[in-house]
């Protein structure tokens, strides 16, 4: 009988937990996997994507997990193959997404004698990452494998890295012993608490509220709560604004969602959030991207009401009046049925009315036109009208970030992947190929920046060869233009290390690719451009022109409070 | 002078690594350790550490953090009432709070605490001890 080798075991343990894709790269210390999955490949039981830089198979695979809700999964080599990984990583934890990254090591035997490529994973990895394990016997692959996953995906979900020296991916097992469940010690999922007596609290607050508003989160992205989190804004009337990521929970085009406050947000949604008096915080953490000042918030004595997994992320920052613990979806409804028992309702019409004047009111600072000049917030309108409803959009990170918080409406729940918490650039392009093979059936967009899309740019290859067609729309200022224009109204127009030149034509870059390229220089060829690339369905690069003085309003002056908004160009007030 | 808070960490070991996240909890938040020492508990390895930490603006954001750290079950912060500093030297044990330990002595500070509010995994409490 042929016993099963150490790699083998490793790929039927990832198959046993439902995983499909894997992307990586191979290298002396992983390619046993590689051996190992050569007829899973041929049987389409799997499917590797072979992308060019190991941060981008961790961006692709937190891409496939936001898309989908299942972990994505990566592998890298030891030494510069797993340290590659370690942004992609670290951008999957602070955003909460589960990523299982399989790196191979070093055999046991030369550890410790620099041999070639050995570098400590582990500790690289255990500060940027979930948990990280070191398998240190052939045996326990199956056992860590299931436990990766469970630790990956519940809780506050995360990445986590299964460390292996390549010996053991040679050894083999007489037994393979499936494990049927998870055994971690000093680990526990959070409990979903009911308390009838905080919900009743809760619902009374919110019944009686002058000014209450629901703070959404990528928690309710997670718990998929959106149909829960409107069923209740409906019942009482009650506005809705969301953290930066949390727009991918909620349909813009509902009457009662305001968009993301904070830092870059609507100041609109700023407003209502600091003026309510009651606040339901679902699936949030405080973050400083959001309330930029916690003074600030408290000012006016509002009540918090905190829906999160997570108990003590309320304890960080601001005094919670009433927290309610777990899953979002089973809490909400509850929520909504002890409201529904109390039976009361007051007007709250307004309230709504006020929020509603001041989206009107700053409506007037944010569609501006100019002659010559395409306006990023007319390019993406453009795109989201030329976009099923159901499109998948990743975004770069820069100032066409801050553009899309803004302007990009998100018309279905899991349709927009940013980068927010760790603010990655790099990040669009990749995990629009993640969304892409977890959603296939789906159109990809990738919003990105000049400087952002070249950190991950050469993944367009990968893109071309493995037939998978996102299509990255290129906001092209030829500059670093979020730092740019920090420089120029905080630093005294000190404008430095920011500008590029000429250098790359985007077309022919694509072309040299094997993609389609466009340079789209009007909002109608825009939308011809992605047109033809959707119906060309190939991997593709629309380029857009955008002035490099452009700037990404509203913004806050750095460390300032979200009163201190600024809406209009200040450059041209002086 | 600087105040020290003392934590009781309770956790299951896998790797050495478990010491290094303990510390690195502390040192991401650019605060300092005084003294840890720590030990097995069980044959379920389970190991229980005690940890001397400078007083700190982050010292709650710390706990929080350790609290929900895959590996450790809890986190004890200790209202400690004195600190019982104890050398052993050459096999004797000497409790005189005034004896200045050498190089060679082995030092093992006995927190005597009389209340802990403890965190495990988004669950707090509050024991008093007496």
């Amino acid at each position: 009988m042929k016993l099963p080798t150490g790699a083998r075991i490793l790929v039927d343990a990832l198959k046993r937990e439902g995983v499909k894709v894997i992307f990586g790269i191979p290298g002396l210390s992983n390619m046993q996997i590689y051996d190992a999955f050569v007829e899973d490949l041929q049987s389409g039981e799997l499917r590797h994507v072979l992308m060019r830089h190991e941060q981008a198979a961790a961006h692709a695979a937190d891409g496939y997990a936001r898309a989908s809700g299942f972990p994505g999964v990566c592998t890298a080599t030891s030494g510069p193959g797993a340290t590659n990984l370690t942004t992609g990583l670290i951008t999957a934890y602070w955003d909460s997404s589960p990523v299982i990254a399989i790196t191979g090591n070093v055999p046991r035997a030369v550890m410790g004698k620099m041999a070639f490529q050995e570098a400590d994973a582990m500790g690289v990895f255990e500060n940027v990452s979930k948990y990280v394990i070191g398998i240190k016997r052939i045996d326990e692959i199956p056992q860590w494998v299931k436990n990766a996953f469970y630790i990956a995906t519940t809780g506050r979900p995360g990445p986590v890295v299964i460390d292996i020296p390549r010996d053991i991916f040679y050894e083999k097992l007489d037994e393979v012993k499936w494990p049927d469940r998870p055994i971690v010690k000093g680990y526990r999922e959070f409990k979903t608490i009911i308390d009838p007596l905080a919900l009743k609290k809760a619902a009374e607050l919110l019944i009686n509220a002058d000014r209450p508003i629901i703070l959404v989160g990528t928690g309710v992205v997670w718990s998929n709560a959106t149909p829960e989190v409107l069923e209740l804004a409906e019942l009482l009337h009650i506005p809705i604004v969301s953290t930066f990521p949390g727009k991918s929970a909620i349909p813009h085009d509902h009457p009662l969602y305001f968009g993301p406050m904070g830092y870059y947000g609507r100041a609109e949604a700023s407003m209502a959030a600091l003026e309510s008096d009651v606040m339901l915080v679902v699936g949030a953490r405080f973050s400083d991207r959001t309330f930029t000042s916690y003074d600030e918030m408290i000012e006016t004595r509002k009540k918090f009401i905190m829906i999160n997994i997570d108990p003590t992320d309320g304890e960080k920052a601001i005094k919670v009046d009433v927290g309610l613990y777990g899953n979002a979806k089973i809490i909400l409804r509850e929520l909504i049925n002890a409201i529904i028992k109390l039976g009361e309702k007051r007007d709250k019409s307004a309230w709504l009315k006020r929020v509603k004047e001041y989206k009107e009111y700053y409506s007037q600072f944010y569609y501006h036109d100019e002659n010559g000049k395409l306006k990023p917030w007319k390019i993406l309108k453009t795109i989201r009208q030329t976009l099923p409803r159901d499109a998948i959009v990743t975004t770069g990170v820069g100032q066409h970030q801050m553009w899309a918080e803004v302007f990009w409406e998100v018309l279905e729940p899991r349709t927009f992947l940013t980068s927010s918490g760790m603010g990655t650039m790099g990040f669009g392009l990749p995990a629009a190929m993640g969304a892409k093979l977890a959603r296939p059936d789906k159109i990809v967009v990738d919003l990105d920046g000049d400087g952002s899309f070249l950190m991950t740019g050469t993944n367009l290859a990968t893109a071309v060869d493995e037939n998978i067609p996102v299509i990255a729309v290129i906001f092209d200022n030829r500059t670093l233009g979020l730092v740019r224009q920090v420089q120029d109204l905080f630093f005294g127009r000190r404008i430095v290390g920011v500008d590029y030149g000429p250098s790359p034509d985007f077309v022919k870059l694509a072309e040299a690719f094997g993609a389609l390229g466009f340079n789209a220089t009007s909002y109608e060829e825009i939308e011809k451009s992605l047109k033809t690339a959707i119906k060309e369905n190939v991997p593709a690069i629309i380029r857009v022109p955008v002035d490099k003085e452009e700037l990404a309003l509203p913004t806050l002056p750095p460390g300032g409070r979200l009163r201190q908004v600024i809406l209009r160009d200040p450059r041209k007030s002086s | 002078m600087t105040q020290e808070k003392v934590v009781r960490v309770l956790a299951y070991y896998r790797d050495p690594g478990l010491i290094e996240r303990i510390a690195s909890n502390f040192r991401k938040l650019f605060m300092d350790i005084n003294w840890i020492y720590g030990w097995k508990v069980n044959d379920e390895n389970l190991y229980e550490f005690y940890i001397g930490v400078k007083d700190h603006t982050n010292f709650t954001t710390a706990v929080l953090v350790l609290s929900k750290t895959v590996d450790v079950e809890k986190v004890e912060v200790l209202e400690v009432t004195q600190m019982k500093k104890i050398i052993i030297r050459d096999g004797n044990i000497i409790t005189d709070e005034r004896e200045r330990a050498t190089e060679d002595d082995m030092i093992i500070y006995v927190p005597v605490f009389n209340k802990v509010k403890g965190y495990s995994w988004g669950e707090t409490y509050v024991k008093n001890i007496h």
